[in-house]
């Protein structure tokens, strides 16, 4: 599957990022932490302003699972205590779901990867990195890492998951901080998925690493 | 459209004295508007315009519906153009200021109310299906001529967008997939291309001992073509005119701010008429070149006997 | 004998005779009847527009205390616009949303034409509403909005740079008409100006139908000549009302 990920491509924005994975293209942008409106304010917590936004027509029941599922995950990893009364705002823009209106693992997964990026381009302190990966099952009881429209749409797929994981610099995934799980499977296959995708994680990290090396060295040209 | 609030004391003044001196920040001469940068994605419909650090995409659907009781033949036709903070975290999310209700109005009234996308092409079975086309507006980044950016975002989107083809037997309607039968395009019958102009009162300062310096400038009032988000904060008002290469202008605007001469506006339709030609050209090449891109070792494209026209 | 009512309605937009559907010629304004005054009581400033069958009423208050922060400018008085349009104006009484887009569109734009004028430098910290309401509508709803805007604005006796006034003209074939109704807007392309004083530059100019861009030349030059003349009745108005003024003060 090609992976195509860019930083920094937006400049009104403190972090973007885009993300583009297959036919999953999301586009993220970071700002704050900033001053935040009054009645929003936490006085303990910086607030989290998460706002999905479909690729056609206006954000539906869709967009806000997707929505909630990743403000969870955000909110655990992010150092919000470092920055109370404040504001982080966080935007992901589906630019192509790369899959049909009844599934959003791919689009789910992406966002998280995005959103990961886009707050190490932002500069904002993370209590890791967060990997996500989208696994399909079909019923011969085989496993689909990132599937395409295709294999999702084939009446053969039985389940479809999410997983994601915390990873911190031993770029180990031992931390599971997400599992969407949709459709009939087996309590095995679902042990085995979250085991499969912990690989599949680290592999995420390193891509994530090496973007995040990249922008490094573009942006601090002196050090060698 | 004044969104950014704040410029520092230092660039508004830096900013005014260069415009005095004939200068834009970027080295355009002032009726110079920016490159174009247009692209289109996988996808039919999706079309990508970047004009200097404003970016935007927007995003082509059809779906059938049912028409409206009072046009049975017309099909419909809707512009979404909603700003997240995305584009700049001056953009509110989920809320319209009165500048993003003014632009919107005015994308609708270049696109939609000038008849651009024929409505009556769109009708399948009379009172009962019609497509219901749909531009979806994503600004990515904001660096003014969203107007004008949005506007071709659009018209590219929709030259670009392909629906499938529709076979009618009496009331039965079936959908032929795009690998069954070649999709058609909409059928558009001309595009309007915006261009905004922004006024500027540069003589108010407080060393006038400077203008004096200037005698060739003998109106003190400054017009730029296609002002970026600085010069924005700074102007005093501006206008956006709709032009088509026909020579027909489909939409102006503008509401308040400084007081411009008449002849003043008749000179910047020309400007809008110049860059609406080349843009037209713009498009159209970009089109041809993606359509190239696509049909390469398409036998269909080959046997076709389409002329040129 | 109409023969068909779309060949009928064409001819009469202008007939050959030079006359167009109302009797008017291609450079009459409509009757423009204008009164300022007319809610002494409940508010600083008012007025009344009549221009044709289009009416409109205006109430200005303020410059007064500001509706909280966000209408409160430092260096600047705050204008606020708030039309109302009456569901028994317009033939088909259509309900009006109060948030619909176009409404929203022609506050912010007589709202910002004001600003133009109005000295609102002298009133930092301070706001002034205006509030329209149209009784009745036959084209020309934003200019006359515009026109009643200024008289109340001065009744209120908020100083301005001078007049704003504004009229609206459309092309029929190669003839430019000035104040068009609703028949002959619903037909022609055409704009509407608005000017500040008796100069040549415009403070408000909208078009929303298509018009070629070589007669926008001459459309625009009746409609700034229509606009000048708005005026000079808007002015007669007004020194009318002050000498009515005056003398009942001599009286006393």
């Amino acid at each position: 599957m090609s992976l195509n990920t860019e930083t920094s491509l937006l400049s009104q924005v403190d972090g973007s990022a885009s993300w583009k994975c297959g036919h999953t293209s999301i586009i993220c942008s970071v700002s704050g932490p900033m001053e935040s409106k009054r009645r929003n304010e936490l006085p303990t917590l910086a607030t989290l302003e998460l706002v999905v936004r479909p690729a056609i027509s206006l954000s539906s029941t869709r967009e806000a699972l997707i929505k909630d599922r990743l403000y969870s995950v955000l909110s655990a990893v992010i150092l919000r205590q470092l920055h109370p009364r404040s504001l982080i705002q966080i935007v992901l823009q589906i630019l192509e779901p790369g899959e049909d209106l009844q599934f959003n693992i791919l689009e789910l997964a992406t966002c998280i990867n995005a959103a990961t990026l886009a707050l190490i381009d932002a500069g904002i302190p993370l209590r890791a990195t967060v990997a996500a990966t989208a696994v399909a099952i079909t019923q011969s009881g085989e496993y689909i890492v990132d599937p395409t429209r295709e294999q999702l749409n084939e009446p053969e797929t039985e389940s479809t998951h999410v997983f994601a994981y915390m990873i911190r610099s031993d770029n180990k995934a031992t931390d599971l901080i997400l599992v969407e799980s949709l459709g009939s499977f087996t309590q095995e296959q679902l042990l085995s998925g979250i085991q499969m995708a912990a690989e599949h994680c680290e592999k995420v990290s390193l891509d994530i690493r090496a973007t995040v090396s990249n922008k490094v060295k573009r942006d601090f040209i002196w050090t060698e | 459209m004044a969104v950014g609030k704040s410029i520092s004391l230092n660039e508004s003044q830096f900013i005014l004295r260069a415009l005095r001196e004939s200068k834009r920040l970027d080295g355009r001469s002032f009726s110079e508007p920016r490159e174009v940068d247009l692209s289109f994605g996988d996808e039919f419909g999706h079309a990508q315009v970047k004009l200097g650090q404003t970016w935007v995409v927007a995003k082509i659907s059809a779906e059938v519906v049912k028409p409206r009781e009072d046009r049975p033949f017309e099909g419909g036709f809707t512009i979404n153009t909603d700003i997240s903070s995305m584009a700049s975290p001056l953009f509110e999310n989920n809320r319209q200021s009165d500048d993003e209700v003014i632009m919107s109005r005015m994308i609708e009234k270049a696109i939609r109310r000038s008849n651009s996308l024929d409505l009556e092409s769109l009708c399948i079975v009379a009172g009962k299906k019609v497509w219901n086309i749909r531009a979806d507006v994503h600004v990515l980044n904001y660096d003014g001529g969203l107007v004008d950016a949005i506007c071709i975002a659009v018209i590219a989107g929709l030259l670009h967008f392909r629906k499938p083809d529709v076979s009618v037997d009496g009331e039965e309607v079936s959908f032929h997939s795009f690998e069954d039968r070649n999709p058609v395009p909409l059928s558009i019958l001309h595009m309007p291309i915006c261009s905004t102009f922004s006024f500027f009162q540069v003589d108010q300062s407080e060393d006038a001992n400077d203008s004096n310096n200037l005698p060739e400038r003998l109106d003190p009032q400054v017009v730029l073509v296609d002002a970026n988000a600085q010069e924005l904060i700074l102007s005093g008002g501006d206008m956006t005119i709709t032009v088509n290469k026909n020579r027909d202008v489909c939409q102006m605007l503008k509401s308040g701010g400084l007081r411009v001469e008449a002849y003043t506006i008749l000179n910047c339709v020309n400007i809008a008429y110049e860059f609406a030609v080349k843009t037209t050209k713009l498009i159209n090449d970009k089109l041809k070149e993606d359509h190239a891109k696509r049909n390469v070792g398409n036998i269909d494209q080959l046997l076709s006997a389409e002329n040129d026209r | 004998m109409i023969l068909d009512a779309d060949s009928f309605l064409e001819k009469c937009i202008y007939s050959p005779e030079g006359l167009r559907a109302d009797g008017r010629r291609w450079n009459e304004l409509r009757q423009f009847k204008c009164q300022i005054n007319t809610h002494a009581n409940s508010s600083d400033g008012s007025s009344y527009v009549e221009q044709g069958y289009s009416k409109v009423v205006c109430i200005v208050n303020g410059p007064k205390e500001p509706d909280g922060r966000s209408h409160t400018f430092l260096d600047k008085a705050c204008i606020s616009v708030e039309v109302n349009i009456a569901s028994f104006s317009t033939v088909d009484r259509k309900k009006v949303v109060r948030n619909n887009k176009r409404v929203q569109e022609l506050n912010t734009t007589i709202q910002r034409t004001l600003e133009e004028a109005v000295l609102s430098h002298l009133y930092p910290r301070t706001q002034i509403d205006i509030s329209i309401q149209v009784l009745q509508q036959d084209g020309g709803l934003l200019p006359t909005c515009v026109n009643a805007a200024t008289l109340a604005l001065i009744d209120a006796g908020i100083p301005m740079v001078d007049y704003v006034s504004a009229c609206s003209a459309g092309i029929y074939d190669t003839t430019p008409l000035l104040d068009l109704n609703t028949m002959e807007e619903n037909d022609l392309a055409f704009l509407t100006v608005g000017v500040i004083g008796k100069s040549d530059s415009l403070a408000l100019l909208m078009m929303e139908t298509r018009m070629s861009m070589d007669n926008l030349e001459p459309v625009m030059a009746i409609a700034i000549a229509g606009s000048h003349s708005i005026r000079d009745i808007m002015d007669r108005e007004v020194r009318r009302h002050g000498k009515q003024r005056l003398a009942k003060k001599g009286n006393m």
